[in-house]
Formats: C-alpha cells, sequence, structure tokens
C-alpha cells in the first residue's frame, strides 16, 4: 500500500496531467529585461506591459533570459541592453504576427527606438510532462515525510515503541531510525520517478545537475520528515494524523506552483507561499530538471528555508511527542 | 537474598490513586506472583518497576543498580499486549532485539527456551495467539537479565497455549532467573509462584507462599448444598462450621472439618425429609481468600 501511494500515484499522476494540461509552464511568458539603460517606469517598458503576458523581470539578466527562451521556458525574451535598441527573441515562423505587434507597440511609445527581430529554428518546447514532473517527484519527497509520522503514532499506539523501549532503544533513536529509513525511501522514490519519467514518459529533463538536485532531495526528505514528526506530536491517533496530513499536503500542493506557475496565483497567495519550504523547493528542483541556470542566492533562500522549517519541526516535534 | 526491593510506592491518575504505598522484596530465583482483579494496580506498579512509568513516591531498588533509571539489561520485560513488526518473521524479530544488545549469536538458545522452532520463517501476523506470546516472552529475555517481568502472559489464550507457557516460565526459573508474574488467574498463580502478593484498589493486602495464603484461611472446604426446600439457618444451629452464607437456592457452608459437617448436614436433610437435589464440595483456595479479603470475588 505504501509503494502504490508514494511511487505507483504519483507516476499515475503525473502522466494523466502531461495529457490533460494543455499549456503549463511559463511557455506563454513575454519576460521583458533590461541591463541599466530601462527601468520598469520607462515609458516603452510601460507600454510593453500592456500586452498581454508580458512580465518586468528585474532579476534577470538579458543573457539569461535569452537561455530560458532558448530553453523553451519562455515564449519570448524582449531584451533592452542598449538605449535606443530593443531586441525581440522570437521563435522563427510561429510568433511573427506577435513580434508585428510589439514592435508596434515600442515605435509608439519611441519612434527612435531601433527594433532588432532575432528569429531562433529549433527551440525546445517545455511539454506539459517536462513541468509536472520535478514538482511531482517534490510532491511526492514531500508526501512520504508529512505521512511518515502516522507509522511512529501507530508504533506508539500500538505499544512497539514502549517495546522499544524495554529493551533500552532511547527515544533519538527512534527518531533517527525513523527519519534514517524513510530517507532512503525519499531518494528512492525520486529516483524511481525521474527515471520513469525520463526514459518511459519521454520527459525533457537534464540530469547533468544531480549532484545538486540529490543533496536537496536529501535536505528535503529531512525537511518533510520532521514535519511529519511535528504532525504526528499533536495528534492521539494515525487517523487524525493522516487527515491533517492531508489536508495541508493538497492545498500545498496547488499554491506552492507544483501543477500551475506561481505567477497565476494571487499576490497575496504568492507571498504566503513563499514562506512555505515547498514553494523555493519546486521552483529550484524544476529549474535544475530543466537546466534553467540558478543563483546561488536561489539555491540558498530554498536550503536555507527547508533547513529553518526542519530544524523548527524537529525540536518542537522531538519534545511535543508523546511517547505513552 | 533480595535482588528487587520496592518501598512505599504510589503513583495516582488524576484523583484516582492505582497505587497506594506498596512495599514488598523479591528474592534472587524466586517466581513472585502478583494476584489482583483487573484494574488493582497490578500492571502499573510493574511499569514503575520497569522503569516504563515514574512514581510519585516511594523507591524501586534493583540488585546491583543503585540508580533505577537504567537497568534494562537488568530487567527484561513482557508488556501485557504489545504488537510487533507483522511483516518480519519470528527470526528476523528475534535477531533484531537480540542486535540491540549485541547478543545475536545466542539465537538459537532462545529459540529453544520458548520452543519457537517450528515457525522460524513465520511472519508475525501469522502466528497464533500461544506461539505471539512464547514469541513476546522470548523479547523479554534477549538482554538476558536476572530479573524478567511478565504482564499477564497467558491472557486471551487456550488451556493448552496456557499449559506451554507455563513451562517455558518454570524453565526460566530452572535457568536461575528471578520472574515477576502478573495474573488474575489463581490456578495459574498456586500453580507457577513461589509466592504471591495480592493486590486490590492499589494497595497490598496479603504477601506469602501460596500455602502460607491457603493456611490462613480460616477454613479448609466449601460445602454448597441445594435442598428443597431450602434449608434454614435455625434447622443448622447444632452443625459443626465456620460461616454460612445463604444465596438464592443455595447453602454455602465454610468449614474446617468437613467430614463432620457434611455427616451432620445429611443427617438434618434426612430428619426434616428434605431432598438433596446438589451437594458440591470445594477446597479452599485463593479465590475464598480475596473473598475473605476484600469482601468480593477476584473475577469482580
Amino acid at each position: 500500500m505504501t509503494l502504490f501511494w508514494f511511487l505507483a500515484f504519483p507516476l499515475i499522476l503525473t502522466t494523466l496531467f502531461g495529457f490533460i494540461v494543455p499549456n503549463v509552464g511559463n511557455q506563454s511568458k513575454l519576460v521583458i529585461v533590461s541591463d541599466e539603460s530601462y527601468t520598469k517606469d520607462s515609458p516603452v517598458i510601460d507600454k510593453l506591459l500592456s500586452v498581454p503576458n508580458a512580465e518586468w523581470d528585474p532579476g534577470l539578466e538579458p543573457e539569461e533570459a535569452v537561455e530560458q527562451f532558448t530553453r523553451g521556458y519562455l515564449a519570448m525574451a524582449i531584451t533592452a541592453e542598449k538605449d535606443q535598441e530593443i531586441s525581440l527573441h522570437y521563435r522563427d515562423g510561429q510568433d511573427r504576427e506577435l513580434v508585428e505587434v510589439l514592435s508596434n507597440v515600442i515605435k509608439q511609445a519611441d519612434s527612435s527606438i531601433e527594433v532588432k527581430s532575432v528569429p531562433y529554428e529549433d527551440i525546445q518546447t517545455i511539454r506539459p510532462i517536462d513541468f509536472i514532473l520535478p514538482g511531482m517527484i517534490v510532491l511526492t519527497i514531500m508526501q512520504i515525510g508529512l505521512f511518515g509520522g502516522t507509522t511512529l503514532l501507530m508504533d506508539r499506539n500500538s505499544q512497539t515503541l514502549r517495546r522499544l523501549k524495554t529493551n533500552g532503544v532511547t527515544a533519538s533513536e527512534i527518531i533517527l531510525s525513523h527519519i534514517f529509513s524513510r530517507i532512503l525511501l525519499v531518494i528512492a522514490a525520486a529516483m524511481l520517478l525521474t527515471f520513469v519519467g525520463k526514459y518511459i514518459l519521454r520527459a525533457n529533463i537534464d540530469l547533468s545537475n544531480w549532484y545538486v538536485i540529490l543533496p536537496i532531495a536529501f535536505i528535503a526528505g529531512i525537511c518533510f520528515l520532521s514535519m511529519g514528526l511535528l504532525i504526528a506530536s499533536m495528534f492521539r491517533s494515525p487517523e487524525a494524523g493522516n487527515i491533517f496530513s492531508q489536508s495541508i499536503n493538497f492545498p500545498m500542493a496547488f499554491i506552492c506552483g507544483i501543477f500551475f506557475p506561481l505567477s497565476t496565483m494571487p499576490e497575496p497567495l504568492q507571498k504566503f507561499a513563499s514562506i512555505l519550504p515547498l514553494t523555493p523547493l519546486v521552483e529550484t528542483t524544476r529549474n535544475l530538471f530543466l537546466a534553467i541556470e540558478i543563483s546561488g542566492m536561489q539555491l540558498m533562500v530554498t536550503v536555507g528555508l527547508l533547513v529553518i522549517w526542519g530544524i523548527s519541526s524537529l525540536g518542537l516535534g522531538s519534545i511535543l511527542f508523546k511517547w505513552e | 537474598m533480595n535482588v528487587l526491593q520496592v518501598d512505599k510506592l504510589t503513583k495516582s491518575y488524576g484523583d484516582k490513586k492505582v497505587v497506594d504505598e506498596i512495599s514488598f522484596q523479591v528474592n534472587r530465583g524466586e517466581i513472585f506472583g502478583f494476584l489482583g482483579p483487573n484494574g488493582a494496580g497490578k500492571s502499573t506498579t510493574i511499569e514503575i518497576i520497569a522503569g516504563l512509568k515514574k512514581a510519585d513516591g516511594g523507591k524501586v531498588t534493583v540488585a546491583d543498580f543503585p540508580s533505577h533509571s537504567n537497568t534494562t539489561s537488568s530487567i527484561g520485560v513482557q508488556l501485557q499486549s504489545t504488537d510487533l513488526y507483522k511483516e518480519l518473521t519470528v527470526k528476523e524479530t528475534l535477531l533484531l532485539f537480540l542486535n540491540f544488545h549485541n547478543r545475536s549469536h545466542v539465537l538459537d538458545e532462545y529459540i529453544e527456551l520458548t520452543k519457537l522452532q517450528q515457525v522460524l520463517d513465520t511472519k508475525v501476523k501469522h502466528l497464533s495467539g500461544g506461539q505471539r506470546q512464547r514469541l513476546s516472552l522470548s523479547l523479554a529475555l534477549v538482554a538476558d537479565p536476572e530479573i524478567v517481568i511478565l504482564d499477564e502472559p497467558t491472557v486471551g489464550l487456550d488451556p493448552q497455549s496456557r499449559r506451554t507457557l507455563w513451562g517455558v516460565i518454570q524453565s526460566l526459573k530452572d535457568r536461575g532467573k528471578t520472574v515477576i508474574l502478573t495474573t488474575h488467574f489463581m490456578d495459574e498463580a498456586e500453580e507457577l509462584c513461589d509466592r504471591i502478593a495480592i493486590i486490590d484498589h492499589g494497595r497490598l493486602i496479603a504477601l506469602d507462599t501460596p500455602v502460607g495464603l491457603l493456611e490462613s484461611i480460616p477454613y479448609g472446604h466449601t460445602l454448597t448444598l441445594t435442598t428443597e426446600p431450602q434449608i434454614t439457618e435455625s434447622e443448622l444451629k447444632d452443625l459443626k462450621y465456620e460461616s454460612i452464607h445463604f444465596s438464592d437456592s443455595d447453602t454455602i457452608i465454610h468449614t474446617a472439618q468437613f467430614t463432620e459437617t457434611l455427616s451432620g448436614l445429611l443427617q438434618i436433610t434426612e430428619q426434616n425429609q428434605m431432598e438433596v437435589t446438589s451437594l458440591k464440595l470445594k477446597n479452599a483456595g485463593l479465590e475464598e481468600l480475596f473473598l475473605l479479603l476484600t469482601g468480593k470475588e477476584l473475577r469482580d
């Protein structure tokens, strides 16, 4: 049963989402970036932002935006690198009409600006499965962690924990062995989903960053297992613990960008989601799998949030968990 | 020689005192029985001894362990009801627990002791009640403890399984172990225990050998007589007995000299032309002692 929920179920869900969600990711996003030549308040940028799906990204360098575009993560990259010149990077043969519209918008705002159209051939397209798979891997890691505390509740209620204690096994040893055994499940599930996704479902994901992904999966596993312990410390029965885990599992999955891009959510929800450990984890993992460059800061924020949530939950859970 | 000393142990849950200043000592190598009805405080007392619960007051001293805080290698506990890991086999379960004490090399000894040879490769979930209890008992022994605490080990077992487990417990004594056994079965206590402590409402009300306890009963036998019509107390005024009471249709007579009482009783029924429809004779046992001490039956 455990294997079904933690391995087969995410695979089924990934496959289903891969087929039923037609357009995911940021493939519709027209990202506008600039070096110091333009700001968001510049008249031309202001005008461009009135185009549907256009978005100003001050955190992205023009080269990074072009790279994201060439990897298929964006619909178009609009780069303003020097005064009086704006480049439109687009898919050749697909977005010519849009390029004309954007050129007109720029000319209307400032006729002195030179618009350069830069067509690209053979730009890869991120299919729904490519977008969903990293999210599903992260979701599985979270589920194994959050629901893991239920096992402790079952062992407590069946007095197995008591029996272990009578044999000299300490509380910290029980918690550590609980986390260690499930970390193995986390890593196994993540690897299996990755390989099935890549080689059977043919997801276009890049595994060259495995040495970053694996430690992040490990840290995420410990974080969510600690949260599972905290949940277990709040309830008497495994059933109650399961219901609570379920009640936070699905909302978190929806608001943290697993199924839909975070940018499609209302702003207050985005702000709330940004302090949850799942949000940066999903984004970082997805970027790593889609070979989109991530900054050191993004990596630090992701790991930092996981560590803060993990240590707080582990500390509180260890104190509050009732062994009898 | 004492292996365990308990002094004025107390424990309350809220306003309810479940262990009330209990004191006793257990001698090395004996089977010490705790007899009492459900809820008497037996399990709480042994859980305190085993270090699973903290006492509100009093002291437990285990020989060679001045501090009672770390006695897991000295005391083995079989809890009243615990699940084991259902998907593990008997052998895997034994090895797991033996490894906690770095004693996996003595696996065969424990298999033989608890007669689990036939089910070594059986998953725990497929064991019968008796087999599960024997496995549970063997897990209490994996640290090779000097004191073995068994909490109601035969509850829910069929007579044959009970007898098998009794044999195992007896063999523990033969190996020099000290066994503390809680039970509410009088036959079990009489059969196995060298000394028995009777506990009720958290208080120790009697402590002696089974023979000593039985000798403390002022009568040796109980006669239960049913006659038509029912005999009255005035008709029994010349009969020798220790005590008498009447139930719906029965007359229950406790006597120290049952031959004399029985012949007198038959004479009275004959003289009064009564028909004896039932006559039962029973040796006085722990049940009667408990009744005498508490005014209620043990099974209550």
